[in-house]
């Protein structure tokens, strides 16, 4: 479940392939757990690089808290068009397979997702009818 | 201090061609005055594996979208990167390093004035470079110099290339100049924080934790160090020695003939002997994590010298300068005929980059200080016809610094000549031979050793990814005696 994100943004992000989301409006907490998932499988590659295993792990670390920063309010809703970006570039980094590119991908890949993320890209989540005075 | 070109070896060559292609200018043309959601596509896009614009136009919906600035722009610049991305991996990699420097330049130019910036050049202190390769940007401006480093991304920071800027810096303030150095990194501002936090080297310190980290190993300086102590065998005459060798059977070729290799082994030895008779011993040297590597030899034998000749070989230190010293050694046979001279500059080194000899060397009462230009050795480019052999050092030829040792080098370099059919002029009795050392071979590094008639002579280099390690000649020497 994701419901509780962005504390908690559901299965180890390691150990799934990104998921798409549907055409249309989505929760931002869906794209984050898609950026998750996609940045662990960049991690997963970047340590096989055994003599760059601390600077991946401290870049995995960082980037996570900054992809999930940039999602403040898991309830919010992305538009299609952000929604799409976040889900076309998990898909491209699960294209890569040289750990070497992975490892620069670490750095790129949250900056990428905030700047989808970010600046107006998360709307306010849809709230209930205010109750009647 | 002074800046030089870099030498024009054959991988110099080969980028030279990528930092001149058009693409490369284009790039750095449209980065310079990107905006950050631009700049950041670009780097996505030259280090992705998609390479339909379509798929990157819908990842940067910031940067393509209606409301996106400037949008000829972003275009331009995608389709620039898409360039670079299509390119092979290896080639991916140089055009990205090569937009770096491109667009470093840009941006210094515009603070600076286009005269003042160059590239690939080398700094020079006291007539040696202040590190193996040449700095990618230099300001060369008359007391606003500047050395800068330029990378494609934070991983290309580690400790080694902080210290080298900073040893520049320092040896420039040695000379009471000044200079500026840093590093400029095409990457995301966190990473590189984390790159440096990760390598110990904080940012703001320049490198100053994992220099330290690096010499906690090492007694701290200070009255507590062995202080200079003459050998208790200190012959009368301390500023020339001479030492008896003997050449034994496994320094001899399967002709007979004296490995040449084989008397810079003496020489190395009778000069760490006379350091010992001066009062400078290995302990002296371990306590201040210094040490001599030679920087280039001048050998000039005149008879041929064979398996169990006894040799007299003597040393006297003929000059300094500020990170160099200049040795001089007579070779004689047993009745004291001459049989060759030497001429061996060494360096003095941190075991990173060359550093100023301690005042102590000069308080040797009678020493010769006289300074003296360093033996060079300028070749021209190798010709298409050059041999070429491939190597690898072997842990026998390596030294205690972990280095081949500079006689393994004049190994190489008569293997590479005989060869290419030098083979008469290897074994001649009276032939000259001339080394630059511009850089230590260590364990494992692939080698070239390219091997070519120049002149009456031969012309040799021996170079790795990074360029030209050794430079060297064989020549005919003058006359049959030296």
């Amino acid at each position: 479940m994701i419901d509780d994100l962005p504390g908690n943004p559901g299965p180890d992000p390691g150990s799934a392939r990104p998921v798409s989301v549907a055409p249309g409006p989505a929760r931002a907490g869906d794209l984050l757990a898609i950026a998750l998932a996609a940045f662990g499988l960049l991690a997963e590659l970047g340590e096989t690089v055994e003599d760059e295993w601390t600077y991946v792990t401290k870049l995995v670390e960082v980037g996570r808290a900054r992809l999930r920063a940039a999602v403040p309010d898991a309830g919010g809703r992305v538009s299609p068009e952000r929604a799409a970006a976040i889900d076309a570039l998990a898909a491209e980094a699960g294209r890569i397979t040289d750990p070497h590119r992975a490892i620069d991908w670490l750095s790129t890949f949250p900056a990428v997702a905030e700047l989808v993320l970010g600046a107006g890209g998360i709307l306010a989540p849809a709230r209930p009818p205010a109750g009647g005075a | 201090m002074r800046f030089q070109d870099a030498a024009r070896d054959a991988r110099a060559i080969v980028y030279a061609g990528i930092q001149a292609d058009s693409l490369v200018a284009r790039l750095a043309a449209l980065a310079a005055d990107a905006t950050y959601g631009q700049r950041l596509m670009a780097r996505a896009v030259m280090n992705g594996q998609s390479t339909d614009p379509a798929t990157w136009r819908v990842i940067f919906p910031t940067v393509f979208g209606p409301a996106a600035p400037d949008l000829e722009r972003a275009e331009a610049l995608l389709a620039a990167s898409l360039e670079v991305a299509e390119r092979g991996e290896q080639v991916r990699s140089q055009f990205r390093g090569a937009f770096v420097e491109a667009l470093s330049q840009v941006l210094v130019a515009r603070r600076t004035g286009d005269a003042a910036v160059r590239r690939e050049r080398r700094v020079l202190f006291d007539g040696v470079a202040s590190e193996i390769h040449p700095y990618d940007l230099t300001v060369e401006k008359a007391g606003r110099e500047e050395a800068w480093d330029c990378k494609w991304g934070a991983r290309g920071i580690n400790a080694d290339v902080l210290n080298q800027l900073d040893d520049a810096r320092r040896h420039a303030a040695d000379e009471e100049r000044s200079l500026r150095v840093g590093l400029i990194v095409f990457d995301v501002r966190t990473s590189c924080a984390v790159r440096l936090a990760a390598d110990g080297a904080a940012a703001g310190n320049r490198g100053g934790d994992a220099r330290d980290a690096r010499r906690a190993c090492r007694p701290k300086g200070g009255a507590s160090m062995t202080p200079p102590d003459p050998a208790s065998d200190t012959p009368a005459d301390i500023l020339r020695i001479e030492q008896a060798y003997r050449v034994r059977f496994d320094e001899a070729t399967p002709d007979g003939l004296a490995k040449t290799s084989a008397l810079l082994g003496y020489l190395q030895d009778v000069a760490w002997r006379h350091s010992e008779v001066l009062g400078f011993p290995r302990a002296w040297y371990r306590e201040r994590g210094l040490a001599w590597v030679v920087r280039a030899i001048d050998v000039t034998l005149g008879v041929p010298i064979r398996d169990g000749d006894e040799l007299r070989v003597s040393t006297r230190i003929a000059g300094f300068r500020r990170v160099m010293a200049r040795r001089r050694s007579e070779l004689r046979a047993a009745d004291g005929a001459p049989i060759g001279d030497v001429t061996v500059d060494w360096a003095m080194t941190d075991g990173r980059a060359p550093t100023r000899i301690p005042g102590d060397f000069a308080s040797v009462p009678g020493i010769d200080l006289s300074p003296f230009a360093p033996t060079r050795v300028d070749l021209p480019p190798a010709p298409p016809g050059a041999v070429e052999q491939r190597l690898v050092p072997r842990l026998r030829e390596l030294d205690p610094m972990g280095h081949a040792n500079n006689g393994v080098y004049l190994d190489w370099l008569d293997e590479a000549v005989a060869a290419a059919g030098g083979a008469d002029d290897v074994r001649a009795a009276a032939r000259r031979y001339r080394m630059e050392y511009l850089r230590a071979a260590g364990p494992g590094v692939a080698l070239r050793s390219i091997a070519w008639r120049d002149g009456g002579g031969w012309a040799w280099q021996l170079v790795d990814d990074a360029g030209d390690v050794v430079r060297g000649r064989l020549d005919p020497a003058s006359s049959a005696q030296p």
